[in-house]
């Protein structure tokens, strides 16, 4: 099943094949997608569109390990969740291959598609300090394959070092990759800003930041922290990527700045993955172009439920997709509330 | 129909507010007063002059018969403002219409002379205190007692249930203490009626009562209600009740009415039609949004018999809701009731049960059947969880992390333990046992939230007679 995924990976489009192949294959290892498949009556072998997959919810995924491998070698936990459920998801030695081939084939076309070499520094902790920071692992792997000897993680035990960043930074004269969790970035940039300080990042350098979506206010976040990559480290937009990462996916989306410098901006699916959009009263899609909720297929997510309906709003454009924010938010009417809310404290 | 209001002040104390401003209140414009803090000082004033004036000299029997007849008013269909409500409240809510009406019938049911007085008699013993002091037995000699309400009562309100904030303008006025109160942005339109109502009824009580607006971030206005409120009723999220916390003067008194969490427990031989029925009406009243209503159904017995239980159950919701249809839901709405099926499909592979659903496919209801270790999240909007437990302890254990906020719990049970149950849910925090059915139509004597709501609001003063020990 790897080698059909690998080759799927290399396609220019979507697989199909490869679609029904680990399906059928998820049938079998997985009991939640083959009690899906079953309830549904729904025969792996004759689907022809992948909307056709049953999901597997992002709440289901909280609340069950859901794990189709031979031998979990991994483990990840989610962050920012209720309290209820797992949070966590498991990957086999083959699942670690199929993201470490995601994340190459992404960086590659996204990132770097102009192979410039740059130093790549992280603003997050070292996989060996924080092992189970999916996007630490995933970050690794960035260094490990694209990065100058120079390259490394700048979060210690005790946190960002803002001063030694800093420090790296002013005297960086080949081109930078700083790569890091938004909110990480919000922590330097604030730093930067109380003590005044401001970085020409030399030419080439470039910014990839993982934004998770709490049901923040992002719209604005998002426009004032671009902002602040241009005044702050002289990163000018066309080289600012945010990706779209999820712990129940092997996959990411990162933003087109840079593999497509003149399209507007949009988060684009590698081929072996596909995201559409849906009303969420009768989960149908609904046309490119109007808002719904989101549901992705990854077919690098080997040992997971491979099609994940999440609860992010966005819609499908020329080109890829955006992401507008949550649908789902904490119950705020009054003295009824979801026991989630109250457990995070935000009712 | 003329504009409507989403404040109400006595007709002679209108020149108050110099203008006025427009609010949408979900798909209804309404009426709202610029205020400024020197304003609600006046009002204030006044209101305080009224409650000595009027309120002191009034019997508690006068105002509770006037209460009473807003209260036989309301449950009229007839009466002018419960029409404007039972049209316009649909449209602020979202709620349907039969659910608006149900709701004012529920409400008003349980405002009439009769719960009052019996209201009084549980928390005074004898609501004669009220007017003077009055023979208590139980202090020495021929002691006697007088409870003293506050002058001025000041409420916020949140929009959760509709037609509920009358409920703290009778309380305020059955201690005899004058009333003001700001209604929710999202649901600013019934106090005004009902303080309309009480206008026509008995001007001299209305005149005593104010129903005001003001932006949530006007700290100015906020700050100047709350400095002359002698009591504060909150009504709201929890990070309402941290808000107001912060900023109430020290020496205000207080009650919050804040978040709460209804379930019910059933054993398997309890589960009869009526049982289910009634467990159908308290998932549909409301559509979960009280602080009473269930958000979890614990069924002792095996998971097979749950399993059957939960299938009775869904279709008992759906004919309930040929009579209550149900809110209408936004995009986060609908999604949170799919996340809840998302994880509730997945109970066959995982605890041997089920997840029931309408034949139509549409969210009207959801009930999933389960085994769960902790208390089963629900995102409302008739979806509830019936969780197979072999054990009452198995749900003791669940209630722990949530105790805060335990409220209501319906009972169907049987067997020795049930005394020792009932006294366990007391001790974790429950407020009100009641049978399926009756969660979401509690009574005015039932101590809301655990709270003797109206006798928290006095003070007393005690007449000694004899020294206790001379």
């Amino acid at each position: 099943m790897k080698q059909i995924l690998l080759d799927a990976m290399d396609s220019d489009t979507l697989s199909m094949d490869a679609v029904r192949a680990l399906f059928a294959w998820q049938v079998q290892r997985i009991d939640a997608v083959g009690g899906l498949a079953r309830a549904s009556g729904i025969d792996p072998a004759a689907i022809d569109h992948w909307l056709e997959v049953p999901p597997v919810f992002t709440a289901a995924f909280k609340r069950y390990a859901l794990f189709g491998g031979d031998e979990p070698v991994a483990e990840f936990r989610t962050s920012g969740t209720s309290g209820q459920g797992f949070g966590r998801s498991l990957f086999s030695a083959d699942g670690l291959d199929l993201m470490a081939a995601a994340v190459r084939r992404n960086a590659d076309r996204m990132l770097f598609p102009d192979r410039v070499a740059t130093r790549v520094m992280v603003l997050a902790p070292p996989p060996d300090a924080a092992p189970h920071l999916i996007m630490a692992w995933g970050m690794a792997r960035l260094v490990a394959e694209f990065g100058t000897p120079d390259s490394g993680f700048c979060v210690g035990p005790d946190g960002l070092d803002v001063a030694a960043v800093l420090h790296t930074l002013e005297r960086s004269v080949e081109p930078v990759t700083l790569i890091g969790a938004s909110f990480g970035f919000v922590h330097l940039l604030d730093a930067m800003d109380d003590a005044g300080r401001r970085v020409a990042l030399p030419k080439g350098s470039r910014i990839m930041d993982a934004g998770g979506f709490k049901g923040r206010s992002r719209a604005v976040d998002r426009g004032e922290l671009m902002a602040s990559f241009t005044r702050l480290l002289g990163v000018p937009a066309s080289h600012q990527v945010n990706v779209l990462g999820m712990t129940e996916l092997a996959s990411q989306f990162y933003d087109n700045a840079l593999s497509n410098p003149t399209g507007p901006r949009v988060k684009v699916n590698p081929p072996w993955t596909a995201t559409a959009a849906l009303d969420p009263h009768t989960l149908e899609p609904v046309p490119d172009g109007e808002v719904g909720v989101l549901r992705h297929l990854d077919l690098a997510n080997i040992d997971r439920p491979f099609v994940v309906q999440t609860d992010d709003l966005g819609r499908c454009v020329d080109g890829g997709f955006e992401v507008l924010g949550r649908a789902v938010n904490a119950n705020d009417r009054g003295c009824s509330i979801t026991v989630d809310a109250l457990i995070r404290g935000e009712g | 129909m003329t504009a409507l209001n989403a404040w109400w002040l006595p007709p002679d104390l209108r020149t108050m507010v110099a203008a006025e401003d427009t609010l949408a209140a979900g798909e209804v414009s309404v009426s709202v007063p610029c205020l400024d803090a020197n304003a609600v000082r006046s009002l204030a004033l006044e209101l305080k002059h009224r409650q000595r004036t009027v309120l002191q000299k009034r019997s508690i029997a006068s105002i509770v018969s006037s209460l009473d007849a807003v209260a036989a008013l309301w449950l009229d269909e007839q009466t002018p403002e419960r029409q404007v409500a039972a049209t316009v409240l649909p449209q602020v809510t979202g709620f349907s219409s039969e659910m608006v009406r149900e709701s004012i019938d529920l409400e008003q049911r349980s405002s009439r002379a009769d719960h009052m007085w019996r209201a009084l008699r549980s928390e005074f013993g004898d609501p004669a205190v009220l007017d003077g002091f009055a023979a208590n037995p139980h202090l020495a000699g021929a002691g006697r007692t007088m409870a003293v309400g506050p002058a001025l009562v000041g409420a916020v309100f949140s929009s959760n249930i509709p037609a509920l904030p009358h409920l703290t303008v009778m309380r305020s006025l059955m201690v005899k203490s004058a009333f003001w109160g700001r209604v929710s942005s999202r649901e600013p339109t019934f106090l005004p009626l009902y303080l309309e109502t009480l206008w026509r009824v008995d001007p001299e009580l209305a005149g005593c009562c104010a129903c005001l607006w003001w932006p949530s971030n006007d700290r100015v206005v906020e700050h100047a209600f709350l400095a002359e409120s002698d009591f504060f009723v909150g009504w709201g999220s929890a990070e309402v009740e941290r808000h107001f916390a912060a900023v109430l003067p020290p020496d205000t008194r207080s009650v919050f009415h804040g978040h709460r969490i209804g379930f019910a427990l059933i054993d398997s031989p309890q589960a009869l039609p009526a049982t289910v029925e009634g467990l159908a009406i308290d998932v549909c009243r409301f559509d979960q949004q009280a602080c009473l209503s269930p958000q979890a159904i614990f069924f002792r017995g095996s998971m097979a018999d749950a399993l059957a239980f939960g299938r009775r159950l869904g279709a008992a919701i759906e004919e309930v809701g040929e009579r209550l249809p149900p809110r209408r839901l936004d995009a986060g709405e609908a999604m949170a009731v799919q996340q809840f099926r998302g994880a509730a499909e997945l109970a066959p592979s995982f605890s041997g049960g089920a997840l029931v659903t309408p034949e139509s496919g549409e969210l009207q209801w959801t009930v999933a059947v389960d085994r769960y270790g902790q208390f089963p999240h629900s995102p409302l909007h008739r979806c509830i969880t019936v969780c197979q437990v072999d054990d009452w302890s198995e749900v003791i254990d669940t209630l722990g992390p949530i105790r805060p906020w335990l409220q209501n719990a319906a009972l169907a049970v049987t067997g020795d333990d049930e005394g020792a149950l009932r006294m366990a849910l007391a001790r974790l925090g429950v407020s009100r046992l009641c049978r399926p059915g009756d969660m979401a139509a509690p009574s005015m004597m039932w101590h809301h939230d655990g709270v003797a709501c109206l006798a928290i609001m006095v003070r007393w003063c005690d007449e000694e007679d004899t020294p206790p020990y001379g």
